[in-house]
């Protein structure tokens, strides 16, 4: 039986073969700049939003669990989209507040897991995003990214 | 294994805690699978590795 963290990598190499442009963000990207482990319950992930990223998305979306879901509800800004089963929980982002995808991208890190790759928000917007949202589980974080 | 989609709001706060002893030990392995995985990048399934779960009173 598959478990949850097969999911998770499942999912990330279906972004992958569709070659969705997406960041890895939240505490799996403070684990890969910091090396430390960490506890999460769910995965992270921030999507361009583009026509054709949407496209992109859909087909993996569909591939990873028979989701069925439109490019307009995923080119919707300002949402959160969340697949969850009883063991597994993934959350993409349409958008960030005080960052802008494209700048992202450009620091991205690129690494790999398994016989894949994966993008990573760079460490540097990382710290961004973790002083913006600015919740108990971030400032801890903010302290290992920042000392690290 | 079913799945659920669901779109909310991006202000809506993400539930970060765990409500049953299930949860708790599911969390903890998936510290540890996460952490062979992305930093040792190895499945932690395919070697001989341990771990101790210790749980503090609140």
């Amino acid at each position: 039986m598959a478990s949850y963290t097969d999911e998770y990598l499942k999912f990330l190499r279906l972004l992958d073969k569709h070659k969705v442009d997406y960041l890895v963000i939240g505490a799996y990207a403070v684990m890969i700049h910091t090396k430390t482990p960490r506890a999460t319950k769910d995965m992270d992930t921030w999507i361009r939003q583009t026509e054709e990223n949407a496209v992109k998305l859909a087909a993996s979306l569909k591939e990873f669990g028979g989701l069925e879901v439109s490019e307009e509800a995923i080119l919707k800004m300002g949402q959160r989209i969340e697949i969850k089963s009883e063991a597994f929980k993934i959350e993409i982002w349409t958008s960030q507040e005080i960052l802008g995808f494209e700048e992202a991208w450009e620091r991205k890190l690129t690494d790999t897991l398994e016989d894949f790759s994966i993008n990573v928000v760079s460490k540097e917007d990382l710290i961004k995003l973790k002083k913006h949202f600015n919740r108990p589980q971030d400032k801890m974080d903010l302290s290992l990214l920042e000392n690290g | 294994m079913s799945m659920q989609i669901s779109f909310v709001n991006q202000d809506t706060p993400t539930d970060k805690t765990e409500k049953t002893v299930n949860g708790i030990f599911r969390a903890a392995g998936q510290i540890m699978f996460n952490y062979h995985m992305l930093v040792l990048k190895k499945d932690i399934r395919t070697v001989k590795t341990a771990y101790t779960v210790t749980m503090a009173r609140k």
